[in-house]
């Protein structure tokens, strides 16, 4: 039930492509009501500029996590199984960290990929309720649905910077 | 004696000759407001005048007992003079409105039946002529009292002459001209009879019946006025009067409905949203069958001339039994959740109230906190921080947990049914103020003769009374009542809403708008997530609320210790310290240091072992800052309800789902605000000063940015709360003494300073920041 203005603000961004898959309109234009300037929407526009940073550096962490896990695991045995969990929880970690910036957005494809990755961080499944099997199945989850946030990320990203004329 | 009765009967006579033609100059004070208001009724139709004298005789035996009360009861005397008085100013009237005159002798007679018949007829003449002798002014008044008695005991009435004096000192007699408000009442109402506007007179003043409630058919009102009266009632209600003008259309009756039935109908509808429906008359069979089926049990049109109407339905005028039935429209807003019926029914009354109200009925107990609560709070340090975790106790307790507050991740499906106003189903105390309004509901349909403004007044101070009674935290069933979570998720108030939300997200948002709703509270936001946190400082900046930061658990229960804040939105999960961990902190150290809910600076620790068992570290540097144990939101990311559960348990007060939704954060905001703020309300209104004030000198939106970055410094201020803005000004002066006495060091990195101000955010003095967040939070 959104409001008429609404609709009409939100217009603006859900008829680019691709952006009704991926962005809640609502949550995405209470942002944009804050905005004091509809045509600058330079407070949105900085908040969306800042997560995309936020999100670009939290998937390198993502990524480096990854590599020093399946390095560990590959090298070592029984013995590091302290430190491979403590990297599946930062893993974990840093999905809750951008799910809630993400979801703060309306951003939802990556907020639930990225919700997905806490809870497999946490050897859960991806709804958090029942346990995963051992750690590399978590570890598996966890590649491809980073792989898949990213992948939503990126998407998105392009739509939002098509909404803020920043084709580039 | 005979002469004596002679006398009186003479000065009768020459009393209601004075009456109808020029003000009876001889009148006292007292008896002036009711001889004038008879005398200018008179005035207007003299020719009239002497039926009223023909009926005299017949009121006055109805007085007889009367003077008996008088002197049996002296207290009572004020009173019994005041009807009499009245009755004397409406003698004249008597003869003009038969219908009226049986109620008139009812009050007469209750009044006076009440005490025994004294047993000696001297005592009962006493009076009479005791108002008589010593102040002749009354005399007017009198006769017709004397006269009728003075058949039956004439006699006696010398030696009452005598002994009256002793019996009514001057005094007594001066306090019963002053007192009788039915006078003064009567008064204005016949003054504005003739020329007010209708709705003055619809509704009458207790003591006005005779005059007001005259049958519609009343010729000088119709004849002269092209004033009518009709009846008009709801189904299964009493009928009530309207007064119409003798063109107007069924249009315009719908109109002064609406007006009379304020209450009821007013807030709901428009009157175009009424009908009326016209009943024929069944009785006369013959003559009126043919009417009937010309006009039968119909609907009326809103052309329609309703005299003309009336007229034709009813030869003759139309009676009580006759009443226009009003009809509505079924209730289009949707129904409320099963949860609070009560509620629902009667949310339009209860309205006004929450927004009158405001600050001020809960001064009531902020002055004057009931005994029980402070020694509970000092005794038990316990129960001392009850009252806001009462919900989550409550919750604990009912074993039934509120519905989702915020509605996050369900949003879309449940906009519409969202519940609309905050203030309406809230925690605040002031939700009782249900009780007393659901009476008045029902007053439009079986409404007493009654002042309408004097009801109002009583149901507005009701709302008051059970304020005080929501911090004690013994007792269950209030704190059932006050408890929020259950009737404040379900308020149902789909019909404000639209407009609420968009006058809040507005971007154009009218400045002054929001100074009045939203309360002047300090907020610390704990988010971890730079995005998020800028999102939400944002917002508040956009409510004008002061905020500051904190990146982590540890890091807001050292702010929080600075002191002067209301409100925490806390994020669960925090890195260092989570939200769960730093609230059960926070909720540790009000207990060790006793702040309850009305544990003002003052309220030290003369108590108990506890006082002497806190921690060095654990004590809490300016206690003045510390009016209550703070309201801590939890911001779950999580939908879930275990972990509701557990915020809940941890001493949280609340908890809105992320992604925060505006519209709640706002309403959380002005909810847990307003009650903050009516505990410090001292500090609300000097803020309230000050932001008027500024509001004048600078009416741009800066003045929130003012605040938060005065605020900080403010803290360290003995005495007045960080709300309050003449604090803030003094900040300026910077840190006083009490802060030197903070275990917190002194802002030093000015670096982080400058870069939180181009945020939008300052810091207050606060321990270094721990870099810890598994992702660098800044960008």
């Amino acid at each position: 039930m959104a409001r008429t203005d609404s609709v009409k603000e939100a217009e603006g961004i859900m008829a680019i492509p691709g952006a009704t898959d991926n962005i809640d309109s609502a949550t995405f234009e209470q942002i944009l009501e804050m905005d004091d300037d509809e045509e600058e929407r330079e407070f949105s526009k900085s908040i969306v500029y800042d997560f995309f940073g936020q999100a670009e550096s939290t998937f390198q962490k993502m990524n480096k996590e990854l590599c020093i896990y399946t390095h560990t695991q590959r090298e070592a045995t029984a013995d590091t199984h302290h430190s491979e969990n403590k990297d599946l929880k930062t893993l974990s970690e840093l999905g809750h960290f951008l799910k809630g910036s993400s979801a703060t957005l309306g951003l939802t494809k990556v907020k639930d990929s990225c919700e997905k990755i806490q809870h497999y961080g946490q050897k859960k499944d991806e709804t958090g309720t029942k346990d995963l099997a051992d750690d590399d199945e978590a570890l598996g989850k966890l590649k491809v649905t980073i792989k898949e946030a990213q992948e939503e990320f990126v998407t998105v990203e392009k739509v939002l910077r098509k909404f803020y004329h920043d084709e580039g | 004696m005979g002469d004596l009765k002679t006398r009186i009967r003479s000065k009768l006579l020459r009393k209601n000759s004075t009456t109808s033609t020029a003000p009876a100059p001889a009148r006292s004070s007292a008896s002036s407001a009711g001889s004038e208001g008879g005398q200018r009724k008179a005035a207007q139709r003299s020719g009239l005048k002497s039926a009223s004298l023909t009926k005299l005789p017949e009121v006055a035996t109805t007085r007889i007992p009367h003077p008996d009360d008088a002197l049996s009861q002296s207290a009572v005397l004020p009173r019994r003079t005041g009807g009499l008085f009245g009755i004397a100013g409406n003698g004249t009237e008597e003869s003009l409105e038969p219908k009226s005159k049986p109620s008139l002798d009812n009050t007469v007679t209750t009044t006076a039946s009440s005490p025994p018949p004294s047993p000696t007829a001297v005592r009962a003449n006493a009076p009479q002529v005791t108002l008589e002798e010593p102040t002749p002014i009354h005399i007017p008044v009198q006769p017709p009292q004397v006269s009728s008695e003075s058949v039956v005991t004439a006699p006696e009435e010398p030696p009452s002459e005598s002994e009256e004096p002793s019996e009514l000192p001057p005094s007594t007699r001066s306090t019963s001209k002053a007192t009788p408000p039915d006078l003064v009442r009567r008064q204005s109402l016949v003054t504005t009879s003739n020329a007010r506007i209708i709705k003055t007179l619809l509704e009458p003043p207790a003591s006005g019946a005779p005059f007001t409630t005259g049958p519609p058919t009343a010729d000088y009102f119709t004849a002269g006025m092209l004033h009518r009266k009709i009846w008009v009632k709801r189904a299964n209600a009493s009928a009530t009067l309207v007064q119409i003008r003798e063109d107007d259309l069924v249009d315009d009756v719908r109109d002064m409905i609406l007006r009379k039935y304020n209450n009821s109908l007013g807030k709901t509808f428009d009157s175009p949203d009424l009908t009326l429906r016209i009943v024929p008359r069944v009785d006369s069979k013959d003559s009126n069958s043919t009417a009937k089926g010309k006009y039968g049990d119909r609907p009326l049109g809103p052309e329609e001339e309703m005299c003309r109407t009336l007229d034709a339905y009813y030869p003759g005028g139309q009676t009580v039994n006759e009443a226009l039935l009003i009809e509505v429209p079924q209730r289009r807003t949707p129904k409320a959740s099963p949860r609070v019926p009560l509620y629902y029914t009667h949310h339009d009354d209860t309205r006004p109230y929450d927004s009158q109200s405001e600050y001020f009925p809960p001064m009531l107990p902020v002055t004057n906190p009931s005994p029980s609560a402070t020694t509970v709070h000092s005794h038990d340090s316990r129960q001392s921080i009850a009252h806001p975790p009462t919900h989550s106790i409550s919750v604990m307790q009912t074993g039934q947990l509120p519905p989702l507050p915020s509605p996050g991740s369900m949003r879309r499906a449940h906009h519409s049914s969202r519940p609309k106003n905050p203030r309406h189903n809230t925690a605040s105390p002031t939700i009782l103020a249900n009780l007393p309004t659901v009476a008045s509901t029902s007053r439009p349909q079986a409404r007493p003769r009654h002042d309408s403004s004097a009801s109002e007044t009583k149901h507005s101070i009701v709302p008051n009374a059970p304020i005080p009674t929501p911090p004690v935290p013994t007792d269950p069933t209030v704190r059932q009542t006050s408890s929020p979570p259950t009737p404040r998720i379900a308020s149902p108030r789909p019909d404000k809403k639209v407009k609420k939300r968009r006058v809040i997200e507005t971007p154009s948002l009218p400045a002054g708008l929001l100074d009045g709703s939203v309360p002047p509270i300090n907020v610390l936001i704990v988010e971890d997530n730079i995005i998020n946190l800028r999102v939400l400082g944002a917002f508040m900046q956009r409510l004008k609320v002061r905020w500051q930061r904190a990146m982590n658990g540890k890091e807001a229960v050292d702010k929080w210790r600075a002191g002067g804040f209301h409100l925490v939105l806390m994020d669960i999960q925090l890195p260092i310290m989570n939200g769960l961990e730093a609230t059960k902190e926070i909720r540790r150290l009000e207990r060790v240091n006793s702040i309850g809910v009305f544990s003002s600076g003052n309220h030290e620790a003369p108590n108990l072992k506890a006082g002497n068992e806190i921690k060095e570290e654990d004590t809490l540097t300016d206690r003045s800052l510390f009016k209550s144990p703070v309201i801590i939101v939890a911001l779950t990311a999580s939908s879930l309800q275990s972990d509701r559960h557990e915020a809940l348990a941890a001493g949280c007060n609340d908890f809105l789902t992320k992604p925060v939704n505006f519209v709640w954060l706002e309403r959380k905001v002005k909810e847990w605000g307003c009650m903050q703020a009516l505990i410090d309300f001292d500090g609300w209104r000097k803020w309230k000063d000050f932001a008027a004030q500024s509001d004048t000198n600078d009416a741009t939106s800066k003045i929130s940015t003012s605040y938060s970055s005065i605020a900080p410094r403010s803290k360290p201020n003995t005495n007045l709360s960080p709300t309050s803005a003449a604090n803030a000004m003094n900040g300026k002066m910077g840190p006083t003494a009490a802060n030197g006495v903070t275990t917190l060091p002194k802002p030093k990195d000015e670096e982080k300073k400058n870069k939180r101000k181009s945020l939008g955010v300052v810091a207050p003095p606060t321990l270094p920041e721990e870099d810890s967040p598994p992702v660098s939070t800044k960008t």
